[in-house]
């Protein structure tokens, strides 16, 4: 605990002396009555002035919250001895708002029963923030003395990303071994009507097509499409970022990185996640609403580490990119690195999407005449490395301002679904 | 000293010094400068002892001691509630009625020293010396309690 005189009380100790010393000089009693009752506001402030003992407690209504969604932090102090007012001020990072003015509460000491102080805090955006501690300052009932001592743990919040419900996904190239909820082209037990051949040993009687019996005279059976899953990896590039906290590169490819999650979870599809950046991170693909959670978490510790080390797909484990996946990749193409990595995937024969997310957004606007000019030679310079993608056989999609994330991805089924038939 | 008279001392001059000093008040308050309200209410006691000194009424100086305490305090409280912070409701109220009680003991207790400084005492040794012990003892008093509060 910090104990400090408040300006109060040296400048009323210096009144009184100089009070005193005027009155000397002067030599008139009635000059110090000039400053007596501030010698009496000494007197008795630091009579009654005791060091506090104060208590303190600090808790989370909720450790889990969306973007936007309000959550309260609650602290029940208690104090003994000679305290006029406490001021509390919650520690806040710089994204999470608080709706208390200045996050500060300025109550009367409590005796006896403790006093509960409440602040209702908004994050901002999605992240890992630790709310707390709280900076208690103490002063004495006539101001002369204060008392700082910062208490209470801090407390986790975890913020999830706020999405959008997607209606329509991007359908994988391909299917796995899974059940689940896409047509593969195996035929097998199923809904989707696939065709018709003939009888073998061990066809249900049920599957008997009866009018191509009659018409064939042999038994024909009807077969049908599998109902399989896919993999799909949701790739994170997270080399360099551009803007401020809450809009910025990144703030928006783990936004749809958790939509996309969302989807392809409730489509019954294995999701896994890779963080390719300065640091690497990846989370194994599963399936299921409980994965989702750990998808979001995963997403929620994603964040530019500045590296200039050289990085390829060798560095991600095999397990996390399983053959036959499906990868949507979430990137601004500003590094190379993240470039020469998805043309190695694509090589490498993995069914990849290119979501472009348009870094010219979050330029910061400037007066100055050179800058449109640096403006354009670098868009043209990232339109180049674009090009040179799509060449090699990628799929690119921009995604620009103002434009939904299903529009883009209404963009992309319409670009795969040409490619196809360019190549029929 | 003693021998200046109201005369001598033109009453432009005194009341110039305390303009300056309500300015120099008014300045802490605007800029939230709590640190220049105590030489502000300095500078506005210098010509009132002034003219106490020199024949102004001694029953007056400690209501306008008083007076510039509770300018003093309003002040602080000003500047404190300048920075934003929930208040809880009953604060303001409990700080007026310390203010209130504190100030009008101090002025109870100048305006005793007061009436007492008009007495037609004669002085001598033992006067002195008593008046001495109490400034002393008051002094030590203040400075004790200080190091009491201060030292946590």
């Amino acid at each position: 605990m910090t104990v400090r005189p408040t300006p109060r009380l040296a400048g009323y100790a210096a009144l009184v002396l100089l009070g005193a010393f005027g009155a000397v000089t002067l030599d008139r009693i009635a000059v110090l009555a000039l400053v007596v009752p501030f010698a009496v506001w000494l007197a008795v402030g630091l009579a009654r002035t005791t060091p506090p003992q104060l208590e303190l407690g600090c808790r989370l209504d909720q450790d889990r919250v969306a973007e936007g969604e309000e959550a309260t932090l609650s602290a029940e102090v208690s104090c003994r001895g000679g305290l006029g007012w406490l001021e509390l001020r919650a520690e806040l990072p710089s994204n999470v708002t608080c709706a208390t003015p200045g996050a500060r509460h300025r109550i009367r000491a409590p005796r006896g029963v403790p006093a509960t102080l409440i602040w209702p805090i908004v994050p901002r955006r999605w992240g890992s923030y630790m709310c707390g501690p709280i900076a208690v300052r103490a002063r004495d009932r006539l101001g002369l003395v204060y008392y700082t001592v910062r208490l209470g743990e801090p407390q986790m919040l975890r913020v999830y990303p706020a999405f959008e419900r997607l209606r329509r996904l991007v359908p994988p190239a391909r299917t796995q071994l899974f059940a689940g909820n896409r047509i593969a082209r195996r035929h097998g037990e199923g809904i989707e009507f696939a065709d018709i051949r003939a009888f073998t040993a061990g066809d249900r009687v049920r599957r008997i097509n009866w009018r191509a019996t009659a018409r064939t005279g042999a038994p024909q059976v009807n077969d049908f499409h599998l109902e399989r899953n896919a993999d799909v990896i949701l790739f994170i590039d997270s080399f360099a970022d551009m803007g401020a906290d809450r809009e910025s590169v990144l703030s928006l490819a783990v936004r749809a990185a958790t939509a996309l999650a969302d989807g392809y979870l409730g489509e019954r599809d294995r999701v896994g996640v890779v963080g390719f950046g300065g640091l690497l991170r990846w989370l194994l693909p599963a399936m299921g609403p409980r994965h989702f959670y750990r998808v979001v978490e995963a997403l929620l510790d994603t964040e530019v580490v500045t590296s200039y080390a050289w990085r390829e797909i060798d560095v991600i484990p095999p397990r996390v990119l399983p053959p036959s996946a499906t990868i949507v990749a979430l990137t601004p193409l500003l590094d190379p690195r993240s470039l020469g990595a998805l043309a190695d995937l694509h090589h490498r024969g993995f069914d990849l999407v290119v979501l472009e997310i348009t870094p010219e957004r979050f330029l910061p606007r400037s007066g100055r005449r050179l800058d449109p000019l640096a403006v354009r030679v670098w868009g043209m310079l990232r339109s180049a490395r674009r090009r040179s993608l799509e060449r090699a056989g990628l799929i690119i999609v921009e995604w620009p301002e103002g434009v939904e994330l299903e529009t883009v991805l209404n963009r992309v089924r319409e670009y795969r679904r040409f490619a196809r038939r360019s190549v029929a | 000293m003693t021998g200046l008279s109201s005369a001598q001392l033109p009453q432009s001059l005194l009341l110039g010094v305390e303009a300056a000093g309500f300015t120099l008040l008014v300045a802490a308050l605007v800029l939230a400068r709590a640190d220049w309200v105590v030489p502000a209410v300095a500078v506005v006691i210098v010509p009132e002892a002034v003219t106490v000194a020199i024949g102004g009424p001694a029953q007056l100086a400690p209501v306008l001691g008083t007076l510039l305490l509770a300018a003093a305090e309003l002040a602080f409280w000003s500047i404190e509630r300048s920075s934003p912070a929930q208040e809880a409701s009953g604060v303001g109220l409990v700080r007026l009625l310390w203010l209130l009680g504190v100030g009008l003991a101090g002025c109870a207790v100048g305006l005793l020293m007061a009436t007492l400084s008009e007495l037609p005492l004669a002085g001598g040794f033992d006067l002195t010396a008593l008046g001495m012990a109490a400034a002393i003892t008051v002094g030590c008093a203040l400075l004790w309690l200080s190091r009491e509060a201060v030292r946590g």
